[in-house]
């Protein structure tokens, strides 16, 4: 149960960082203005546009989340105390993937708030909200991976947060090439894309490629976080 | 790492790379950002920074003291697992099963939808015409790859109408929308819903051609007169939908079997009641049936019309300068105000999509509903004059002039719908025969395409009408100030505000 032991370890020096509330203060005041925006401009009771421009904010969030996970242990040299440890290497990615989605969990948690406001004032349909929930917090498990994976690739924090926004929100904007062409390079790449699996949730549509897709997405990155770590250790 | 060229190794090429590629991709996401939409320049910009960035990390690895040169052990295992990832989402991709959580079910095809698919033996292919950005492109997409899954004879592709203006045009398309082609049949439709797509598969794909007669017989307009108001162009209109058009007189023969549609445009006398009989008798078993009257002409089938409460008052309905239609003359702009012009038009399958483009009744009559559906059937309007028109009862002013008590005031209805889901019968019936006459379907205004509109919805085929409409009701959601305010107060203060007192609790306590 090594996993969670990293996880619980983090995820308790994650509260324990003022860092952290502000970065959620941020967030919940970002998710905030969408939601009064949905309400005053769309007159529609739903959370679609607070989970779109969620993923938006997450994009430049979760590499902020990640980015001392790993690069910050390598700097001061805990990094090599934990690869020498008997700690597995995979345990010690997954464990820290845990914190920072569990930790993710715990920013977007307050959001629900949202959800009961609109079924005071209205009838929003409520397991679309759900799925949208589900979609979001799949779309922050891919996100916190290629997080992690920036921060295994570089020692400095700022450059790891950067290279992992790069890698996000490169993946996101994929989702821009909806009218290339229909081609198979325009189809390739639009599957390729975040926001074109997304959107589904959204919409209330769970279907099992979109789910594969943030799997495999997520598992590859930990992959090779985990391969990057190794590769650190034997040379 | 003597053997690499002191300028790989030089730190500031490496920052060059570095700094060059940053600025390129985060440049172009940025702008991306900003203004949704992918250029050449931006695109070429972002990958060109991917290149760039990528270039360094790997020379920094290569020239960096103490890195191997050789080839990292865990590339090929890295290389199987995406290949193996990539399997795994294509199989997927292609076998996707799903769970449709809206609660209109918005996202599960109906069953008359995929029997249609099921029973296609032909290819069908679809052209959508969008431009970016448009949320129908999507919609189309995301339908059009529901309805692949049930027949492999269905293709599609999209193209933005300004880049692919040679197409488009080939089709004679005006504006946006969907092309359905199989083999020699094409079908229009701007209707990115369930019930459109349907219906045009069911269009191109039909073997049997339908077939609309026009009653000849009682001075109805007719449909090889090439005159100005003669109706010549409306049947060579109804020809490039697919349909066979002939003329019927019911004098000598009984109606013949294969109709699909019978079209009684403007009879100048009243039917024999031998017709009349005949045609009661089958608009009783789903009959479909086109009524163009003139006003001061006789009703051909009065009793029909009592059945189905409709009424049609005697006059023409005079609109005023803003709604009617304007010409230029000789002494310049000159309104018509016996001619109304449409511009909006009630809610309908037949107008669906038909707001914004002019229609025109030259002398026409109202088509009012008497009596709501008391035995089931839906009558419903579907072209409406402004508030401001009015019906002149007194036929023989060369001047129409309003009179109070004599005239009534609008808005009317030149045309009503009548559907009745029992039977499956289907009746328009319209105040007007000069709107579809040659000299009037001129490109730019839509009396042709109202035409065929009309003509579609009565000739179609029972399945269509099975498919449920899939709009969500959902009433917008409109929210007192003190309500708007709690919102206000909630998300946007509230809660961030309790996350920072935490945030703070919680340094201070590690103080």
């Amino acid at each position: 149960m090594n996993i969670f032991f990293i996880a619980r370890r983090d995820l308790a020096a994650m509260l324990g960082r003022p860092a952290l509330y502000l970065i959620t203060a941020f967030f919940l005041l970002a998710t905030g203005l969408f939601f009064y925006l949905t309400l005053s401009i769309d007159r529609t009771a739903t959370l679609s546009r607070v989970f779109l421009g969620a993923a938006v904010v997450l994009l430049f969030v979760a590499p902020v989340l990640t980015m001392r996970l790993l690069s910050e242990e390598a700097r001061s040299g805990t990094l090599e105390l934990i690869l020498t440890a008997p700690v597995r290497t995979w345990e010690l990615v997954a464990g820290k993937f845990l914190a920072a989605w569990a930790g993710f969990g715990l920013m977007l948690a307050p959001t629900v708030v949202y959800l009961l406001l609109l079924v005071y004032l209205d009838r929003p349909d409520i397991p679309v909200i759900l799925s949208g929930y589900l979609g979001l917090m799949l779309v922050a498990a891919l996100l916190l991976s290629f997080g992690l994976l920036a921060s295994a690739v570089s020692s400095s924090a700022a450059a790891s947060a950067a290279l992992g926004i790069l890698f996000s929100a490169g993946a996101w904007v994929l989702g821009g090439l909806t009218l290339v062409s229909d081609n198979g390079i325009g189809r390739f790449l639009r599957y390729l894309a975040i926001q074109s699996h997304f959107v589904d949730f959204l919409d209330g549509l769970i279907s099992l490629n979109n789910v594969v897709y943030f799997f495999s997405g997520t598992f590859f990155a930990l992959y090779l976080t985990v391969q990057l770590l190794h590769y650190r250790r034997q040379v | 790492m003597a053997g690499w060229p002191r300028l790989l190794r030089s730190r500031r090429l490496q920052g060059l790379l570095w700094t060059g590629g940053s600025v390129l991709s985060v440049g172009s996401i940025l702008l991306y950002l900003a203004q949704p939409v992918w250029t050449t320049g931006r695109l070429a910009g972002f990958w060109a920074g991917i290149v760039l960035l990528l270039t360094a990390l790997w020379l920094r690895q290569i020239t960096a003291p103490g890195m191997s040169t050789s080839t990292p052990r865990f590339l090929p295992p890295a290389l199987t697992l995406l290949a193996l990832l990539a399997a795994l989402n294509a199989l997927t991709y292609r076998y996707n099963p799903e769970l449709d959580l809206t609660r209109a079910r918005l996202f599960t095809l109906s069953e008359p939808t995929i029997q249609i698919l099921q029973s296609i033996d032909q290819p069908v292919e679809v052209i959508g015409f969008f431009k970016r950005g448009d949320p129908r492109l999507s919609r189309a997409r995301s339908l059009l790859e529901r309805y692949c899954r049930y027949t492999g004879y269905l293709t599609y592709e999209f193209h933005d109408p300004t880049q692919k203006l040679a197409l488009a045009r080939s089709f004679e398309l005006e504006g946006y929308g969907l092309v359905f082609v199989s083999g020699k049949n094409h079908y229009y439709t701007a209707t990115v819903d369930e019930q459109g797509l349907t219906r045009a598969i069911l269009h191109v794909t039909r073997a049997r051609r339908k077939t609309v007669y026009f009653l000849t017989g009682h001075g109805e307009r007719a449909i090889h007169a090439g005159d100005r108001s003669g109706y010549s162009t409306i049947r060579q209109v109804l020809e490039a939908e697919n349909y066979i058009v002939r003329t019927v007189s019911l004098a000598k023969n009984s109606l013949p079997t294969d109709a699909d549609l019978l079209v009684i445009a403007g009879a100048r006398h009243p039917l024999p009641q031998s017709e009349a009989e005949q045609i009661l008798a089958w608009m009783s078993t789903g009959g479909r049936l086109l009524v163009l009257v003139d006003p001061q002409d006789p009703l051909p089938l009065p009793e029909l019309f009592r059945a189905y409460g409709l009424s049609l008052p005697d006059g023409f309905v005079v609109e005023d300068m803003n709604n009617a239609l304007v010409t230029l003359g000789p002494h310049g702009l000159t309104p018509h105000q016996i001619i109304p012009m449409l511009t909006r038009y009630p809610p309908h399958e037949i107008t669906y999509g038909l707001n914004g483009r002019q229609t025109f009744f030259p002398y026409a009559r109202p088509v009012s509903i008497a009596s709501e559906s008391q035995s089931g059937y839906q009558a419903t309007a579907i072209l409406t004059t402004s508030p401001a028109s009015w019906l002149e009862t007194d036929t023989s002013l060369s001047e129409p002039e309003f009179t109070p008590g004599a005239d009534r005031s609008g808005p009317f209805s030149l045309g009503v719908a009548v559907e009745d889901p029992a039977t499956q019968t289907r009746l328009v019936v319209i105040g007007d025969t000069e709107f579809a006459a040659n000299q009037h379907l001129t490109p730019h205004v839509a009396n042709a395409d109202l035409f065929v509109r009309v003509v579609n919805w009565l000739a179609e085929d029972d399945t269509v009408s099975q498919i449920p409409l899939r709009v969500e009701a959902a009433p917008p959601l409109t929210l007192a100030p003190d309500q708007q305010n709690l919102v206000l107060m909630v998300a946007v203060l509230l809660v961030p505000l309790l996350v920072v007192l935490t945030g703070a609790g919680v340094w201070w306590a590690r103080r």
